[in-house]
């Protein structure tokens, strides 16, 4: 029992040898051959790598930039313009305010009357029942304390309350969670592009090799013997196409570099578009050899149940 | 007992090409299957490596019904036989040592082993130091040979060998059938298809004839003889 483990373990691990090496020499036997199906894995797994590196370095770039969270100072009804004015002006010298401007009432309710249904209602009060208001634009620093500064203009006694506005922030992280699900959903149809291309090459290299197959099975060779090879030829597809595609992602960055070094530069920061990294890298490897191996699986599997001899 | 056929029938399309066949074979046992063409002894042989399944009846191998053994188990069951085809089936992409090999390989051998086994059976088929040679590099005579070094090389236990010698001259046909018989001392049980009459009435040994798919004779020579 102990011999006859040893020798199954040692024919397994034998097999897994054999098949890394016959899956290398049949990719090298014939690389330009390849190329097609090479080809589709590295674009199919260039375009979601960018697509999410792109993604990141906005990410990191609206952070860095978040600055004009806008407050805006309602003052108590009833406190003049020139109250509004005043405050507008000691805020104006503070390093967290880049800008301010000022509402009257009567701008207020101007507006009101152009954006609300009751301008006939409104047009019959007699008082003006809006507050003048401060629109406060802040710089980086008055960003970082926001909070705080918001406590401090709200204890006030002119001013009635403090609305902190992150619309636009919560607008462009709800666009960049529609593009993230935009580039996955570009990558899972692309991921099936692969494994259908990947299935297709091995569905043509089983049917050429389908007298070997049928011996193999006669001398006794196990459906996952017989199976290997193939799967390690997928995987080495999925290995040398993303080796391709980070190739070409690193062309692709360098080629993007200078555009995006001006756009950064006129935004007053440095988002640097750096590589993939070497995490990424092994990550994208890894994903194709995945990517490759899946596809031979489920190829190998249904075209090998059909080599059977007669 | 090595093999039982009990009323094994195998129809193809409507026509029998084997019809109720039944008889028994000892442990260590050659057999001829002999028969003109047409006759069923490859399908008898098919029936035995399950390339093929029955119609009806039942066989037997070292005790164990085939119509038992599922396709998950196809592969055990074959690593115990050494087949020799009628078209060789060598691989083509690999030379002699590798062919040979093929079968320790699949048993998990140590590579120490098989570098000893490997040349001794190609010794044995007369095809000694040629090790190296790519089937194609070889007469159809020799690849004929290298399949049979390759069926013989794991010591199996039953082997079944389809017109082995067809492709070679008489005198080496005589070697290569000695040595088919005195793999009876390790114990392997051997079925030889043949319809090389010369050369079944010099070996003499047991022959199961057959004739459109029946079983018309079944003579073993030595007890004809007395022997
Ligand atoms: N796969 C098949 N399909 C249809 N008929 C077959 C098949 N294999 C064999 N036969 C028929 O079965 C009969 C026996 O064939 P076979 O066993 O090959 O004979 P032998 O080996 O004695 O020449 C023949 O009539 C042959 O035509
Ligand atoms: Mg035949």
């Amino acid at each position: 029992m102990d011999l006859e483990g040893a020798s199954a373990a040692r024919a397994w691990r034998r097999s897994h040898l054999d098949g890394v090496l016959f899956g290398l020499q049949r990719l090298l036997r014939d690389p330009f051959g390849q190329m097609l199906t090479l080809g589709v894995i590295a674009v199919a797994l260039l375009l979601p790598a960018l697509g999410l590196l792109a993604l990141e370095r906005i990410n990191a770039a609206a952070s860095a930039w978040r600055p004009s969270g806008d407050l805006t100072v309602f003052l108590s009804a009833g406190e003049p313009v020139e109250r509004a004015l005043e405050l507008a002006d000691s805020l104006a010298g503070r390093q967290e305010v880049v800008a301010t401007e000022v509402r009257s009432p009567d701008d207020a309710l101007a507006e009101l009357r152009r954006l609300s249904d009751f301008a006939e209602a409104l047009s019959a009060l007699d008082a003006n029942p809006m507050p003048a208001l401060v629109i406060v634009r802040l710089s980086p620093v008055g960003a970082n304390r926001i909070d705080a500064l918001k406590q401090e203009l709200a204890a006030l006694p002119s001013v009635d309350w403090v609305q902190v506005d992150k619309r636009w922030l919560e607008r462009l992280e709800s666009l960049l969670e529609a593009a993230r699900r935009a580039v996955l959903l570009a990558a899972a149809i692309l991921a099936i592009a692969v494994l259908l291309v990947v299935g297709n090459t091995i569905r043509l290299e089983i049917s050429e090799k389908r007298e070997e197959i049928v011996t193999l099975k006669l001398l006794g060779a196990s459906d996952s013997f017989v199976r290997r090879p193939f799967l390690y030829i997928g995987l080495w597809y999925g290995v040398v196409g993303a080796s391709l595609s980070l190739l070409l992602v690193w062309l692709s960055l360098k080629w993007l570099q200078p555009a995006l070094a001006d756009l950064a530069a006129s935004f007053g920061n440095e988002v640097a578009l750096s590589g993939i990294g070497a995490q990424g890298a092994v990550a994208l490897l890894a994903y194709g050899a995945a990517l490759g191996w899946s596809g031979a699986l489920v190829a190998s599997t249904r075209h090998l149940r059909r080599a059977e001899p007669t | 007992m090595s093999i039982r056929f009990e009323l094994v029938s195998k129809r193809y399309e409507g026509r029998d090409a084997l019809a109720d066949i039944s008889f028994l074979v000892d442990s260590g046992e050659f057999v001829f299957v002999t028969g003109h063409s047409g006759a069923g002894k490859s399908t008898l042989l098919k029936l035995l490596a399950l390339i093929e399944r029955p119609t009806s009846g039942i066989i037997e191998v070292f005790g164990e019904r085939l119509s038992k053994i599922s396709r998950r188990q196809l592969a055990r069951y074959r690593r115990q036989l050494g087949l020799v085809f009628q078209d060789h089936r060598l691989l083509l992409d690999r030379n002699a040592f590798d062919n040979v090999a093929l079968p320790l390989r699949l048993d998990g051998y140590p590579e120490t082993a098989i570098l000893r086994r490997v040349p001794a059976a190609l010794a044995q088929v007369g095809l000694g130091g040629r090790e190296s040679s790519m089937p194609a590099q070889l007469s159809t005579g020799e690849q004929q040979r290298l399949g049979i070094a390759r069926a013989v090389v794991c010591t199996p236990r039953l082997l079944l060998a389809d017109e082995p010698t067809g492709n070679l001259d008489p005198q080496l046909a005589v070697e290569i059938m000695e040595l088919f018989v005195s793999l009876k001392t390790q114990g392997t049980t051997v079925i030889v298809a043949s319809h090389d009459l010369p050369l079944i009435q010099k070996i003499r040994r047991r022959t199961i004839v057959l004739e459109h798919g029946r079983q018309i004779d079944d003579f073993r020579p030595e007890n004809a003889h007395g022997s």
